[in-house]
């Protein structure tokens, strides 16, 4: 293993701990520092998780997306780009599941039901599946050049599918019935903006030093292959 | 040195919440069920980072590779 | 069957690819035959799944036809490109110079035709067990026609697509359903939400948005058919 890859994974492991910590922060000003909501009462603090996991999620597909375009265009960076994008598809996965989860758990004292079909809520649900489908076709695909080509433009179609699928759902949803949750008349507390700000800044950084860490160990498990295979 | 007084949310109208004022639990539940839930799978994730990356380390010495290729 | 030869223009190419598709289904007439039956045969079993009652509500009645065609389409869109890579067919395309962007058009047009060959009698199947009343017969058939073009393209864009992706991958089978499904939805949700506007016995809450719909239903071929000719040279690896 080089001194680099080991010296890389350590320096963002390092960082794994303050990242947390200034997430925990965060949190806390969310549950114990700003004020109780006039409508929703305490339950709304699940905002402060959710929002930003949601955020976080679509963010790193995204950036999925613009990897594989990068690699395809730059066919010298293509092995790299994959693993980039490899590691941001993984975070990306991990993310909209929690983005589902918390908005179940948000959705169930707040609508009376744990699914609702809303747009960003069914949106992230097909992006989640597609994420799904991208780890399954590496797997099932055995040859690691092919794997990549597929991975790539996988990764590029997720991520031009979600305002596809935005737009659709949203059309539907308003045929069907109305919006089960409407917004408030009044704009936000600036103090619920100013958190909701801080946890988003927390949550970027600590997903940043996640990716960093995973874009490692998926380059070291990588070299390790290639290495057996004799590439 | 005159010392600037610290801003408290109280002066601002914002309410703080003091953990003898939570009265119905059902709401924590459900807060600490979202922010739990995101804080372990964050754990559980860095944790899979590293497992990954020591089980290829150290593979990668047993088996007497020498070094990877670009990163 | 033509001779492969290289530099052949581009239509030529294309229209080489739609008949070596056509041919290769229809030489065994039991392959259309088949996907037509099992088509008939789901279109019997819903009724039994929900019930006769439930079924003459027009959201189901119009929810069965689609979801029926949904099955058809998972059959067809898992067995593309699949018979040119076991006769190794796709490798002399390639190797002769076809343009690829002409073989993925061909074989999209093959999937549109293919499909409207079995959705038409599925929809005489429906009309006749769904007991599908006369005012929205009278009512849908006009916009029928286009509607199932427009859903067989940006269907078979997506499904060609994603055929090359997975044509060197193992357990295709799981594979394609698993990438195909969450791509598709939303001409999925065009093309019922068109459909059941055009029922008089469906009451929607808001105001028909039916142009949304068709600009979906056409936006989505144009834009996976662009991302295919873009990633043209990355679908077809030789």
């Amino acid at each position: 293993m080089t001194a680099q890859l080991t010296h890389t994974y350590k320096r963002w492991s390092r960082l794994f701990v303050p990242a947390l910590v200034l997430q925990l922060i965060a949190w806390w000003l969310g549950i114990f520092w700003v004020g109780t909501d006039k409508d929703q009462g305490d339950v709304y603090r699940i905002i402060f998780v959710h929002v930003p996991v949601a955020w976080c999620a679509f963010m790193w597909i995204i950036l999925a997306a613009g990897f594989a375009v990068f690699g395809f265009v730059k066919k010298k960076s293509f092995e790299e780009m994959d693993r980039s994008a490899h590691a941001a598809i993984n975070l990306g996965t991990v993310f909209s599941a929690l983005a589902l989860a918390t908005g179940s758990i948000w959705g169930r004292p707040t609508w009376g039901v744990w699914w609702d079909w809303d747009p960003r809520l069914t949106s992230t649900l097909v992006m989640f599946l597609v994420c799904c489908a991208y780890h399954v076709l590496r797997s099932f695909t055995p040859d690691i050049q092919s794997r990549r080509n597929s991975g790539q433009i996988v990764a590029i179609l997720a991520a031009v599918n979600v305002p596809i699928v935005y737009f659709s759902v949203n059309i539907w949803r308003s045929l069907h019935q109305p919006q089960t949750f409407v917004r408030r008349g009044g704009s936000a507390s600036s103090d619920i903006g100013l958190v909701l700000f801080a946890n988003l800044i927390a949550m970027i950084l600590l997903t940043l030093v996640l990716y960093k860490m995973r874009r490692t160990a998926i380059a070291a498990q990588e070299s390790l292959e290639a290495a057996r295979e004799g590439r | 040195m005159r010392r600037r007084s610290r801003w408290k949310p109280q002066e601002k109208g914002v309410k703080v919440m003091n953990t003898s004022e939570y009265g119905n639990i059902s709401w924590f539940f459900y807060v600490i069920a979202a922010y739990g839930s995101v804080a372990a799978s964050i754990i559980v994730f860095a944790i899979s980072c590293r497992r990954q990356y020591c089980k290829a380390q150290e593979a990668l010495k047993e088996e007497g590779f020498s070094a990877d290729k670009t990163w | 069957m033509a001779t492969v030869t290289s530099g052949q223009n581009w239509f030529a190419s294309c229209r080489l690819v739609f008949e070596y598709s056509v041919r290769s289904v229809f030489i065994r007439k039991a392959s259309w035959a088949g996907t037509l039956a099992f088509a008939a045969c789901l279109a019997i079993l819903f009724p039994f799944s929900f019930g006769t009652e439930l079924i003459q509500k027009a959201e189901i009645r119009h929810g069965a036809f689609w979801a029926i065609n949904e099955f058809v389409v998972a059959l067809t869109v898992g067995r593309l490109f699949t018979t040119e890579a076991e006769s190794g067919i796709l490798e002399m395309m390639l190797a002769a110079g076809l343009s690829r962007s002409a073989i993925l058009f061909g074989k999209i047009l093959f999937v549109v035709l293919y499909l409207l060959s079995v959705q038409l009698p599925l929809l005489a199947v429906w009309i006749v067990f769904y007991n599908v009343p006369n005012a929205a017969l009278f009512s849908v058939l006009p916009t029928i026609f286009p509607l199932l073009l427009l859903f067989n393209l940006g269907t078979g864009t997506i499904g060609a697509l994603l055929a090359c992706v997975t044509a060197r991958s193992t357990g295709r089978d799981l594979l394609m359903p698993l990438l195909f499904y969450p791509l598709q939805l939303s001409v999925l949700l065009a093309a019922v939400s068109l459909a059941t506007y055009t029922d008089p016995a469906v009451v929607m809450l808001a105001g028909t948005q039916g142009s949304s719909w068709w600009t979906l239903l056409t936006g989505v071929p144009v834009v996976f058919l662009a991302l295919g000719v873009l990633l043209s040279q990355a679908l077809f690896q030789e």
